[in-house]
């Protein structure tokens, strides 16, 4: 996905993506944004501890995110799609 | 559709900045004009729109420059309002910057609320009680906004005002019924804004047992609950810059949830909204 794709506007620390191909909003309330913003090749515990937040919080987020198609999973460490602020 | 009149007639209209050309039966160009006579847009120049309505009154087509945008078999019952909503259409479809989404829209104290809702929401009714009460009528059915100024237009069609909704509002705003077609009276109240005015609040209609309470939410929320209405979100040439225009209003106003049990109660909740700037009401 290219950052033509994927467009992100932030609303009072939460964040929404348009998936342009799809035609699609995707809300990330303020926490969820927290952890997605953090994703930068970094595996479950690295985010865990930076974010001071509980591993399984962290896991299940992230799991969300991908099954949203907005994180990448690269084997243990978590990436953000390429994106654009609207 | 009446039978008896076969003169044709052919009704260019200058609405604002949009061109609009009738052709057809008299019995039928003369009613739609009237409906349409109030509307203007301005700041858009959505092409020119020529609407044809058969000598038979039995169909209708939209063009654009020789192109056939659409076409519609009429009902002998509920034509008229038919055929507005596909000039409605028509003219969201084509708006290049502007942007619209279904809602009515009313100014109170010179800012302006939408209020966004499916059908039957009750969007004609609490715009009507808004209006009897001193706010000022912009829409009941869409609200046309400038993501540049931060501003909400007019659109001036008629109120489609139903049994049930003149039920629902309680007594009528001050205005004229333009005309009437079978149980449904198209109502142009007379307090109208002469011109675009700064957005305020957004409003979610959603049903609700009493009281009636107006709830703030997030503006990211409102984004994405609005983007399951129609809009100009559902355009996929206006989708991004729809997507940034709408965040650009969003970030203006503030956003609310109303769940009221009927109309007449939500229009007060937002009605004190307005003129206190109170967070939660109800």
């Amino acid at each position: 996905m290219t950052a033509e794709n994927l467009l992100g506007l932030e609303l009072d620390g939460e964040l929404v993506l348009l998936d342009v191909a799809q035609a699609r909003l995707i809300h990330l309330d303020a926490r969820t944004y927290q952890i997605w913003r953090a994703c930068d090749e970094s595996t479950v515990e690295e985010l865990a501890s930076g974010l001071a937040l509980p591993d399984a919080e962290v896991r299940e987020t992230l799991e969300a995110l991908a099954a949203a198609g907005v994180v990448l999973r690269d084997r243990d460490r978590w990436v953000r799609k390429v994106w654009a602020w609207a | 559709m009446g039978l008896i009149d076969h003169s044709s007639a052919a009704r260019p209209l200058a609405l604002g900045d949009w061109a609009v050309h009738l052709s057809g039966p008299q019995w039928a160009v003369e009613p739609l004009a009237r409906l349409l006579a109030a509307l203007t847009i301005h700041g858009d120049d959505p092409g020119p729109l020529d609407l044809s309505i058969s000598a038979d009154g039995q169909t209708a087509q939209g063009m654009r420059d020789d192109r056939v945008l659409w076409s519609v078999t009429l009902p002998a019952k509920g034509w008229l309002g038919l055929l507005l909503g596909q000039v409605v259409a028509s003219c969201t479809a084509l708006l290049n910057r502007l942007l619209f989404v279904h809602a009515g829209a009313v100014a109170i104290q010179g800012r302006g609320w939408i209020l966004v809702g499916e059908s039957g929401a009750g969007k004609t009714s609490t715009v009507a009680r808004l209006v009897r009460q001193g706010a000022v009528y912009l829409s009941d059915e869409i609200a046309v906004l400038d993501p540049a100024n931060g501003t909400v237009a007019p659109f001036a069609i008629p109120m489609a005002i139903k049994p049930w909704t003149a039920k629902a509002a309680g007594r009528l705003p001050r205005g004229s019924d333009v005309i009437r077609e079978g149980v449904t009276r198209f109502r142009l109240p007379v307090d109208r804004a002469a011109g675009p005015v700064p957005v305020q609040g957004f409003v979610l209609l959603d049903h609700g047992q009493p009281p009636a309470r107006l709830r703030p939410i997030s503006r990211a929320q409102f984004l994405v609950a609005m983007a399951h209405h129609h809009s100009s979100l559902r355009h996929p040439h206006r989708l991004s810059d729809a997507f940034a225009g709408f965040g650009r209003l969003l970030r203006l106003a503030h956003c609310y949830q109303l769940a009221s049990p009927h109309p007449a109660a939500g229009a007060d909740v937002v009605q004190a909204a307005a003129r206190t700037g109170a967070a939660v009401i109800g």
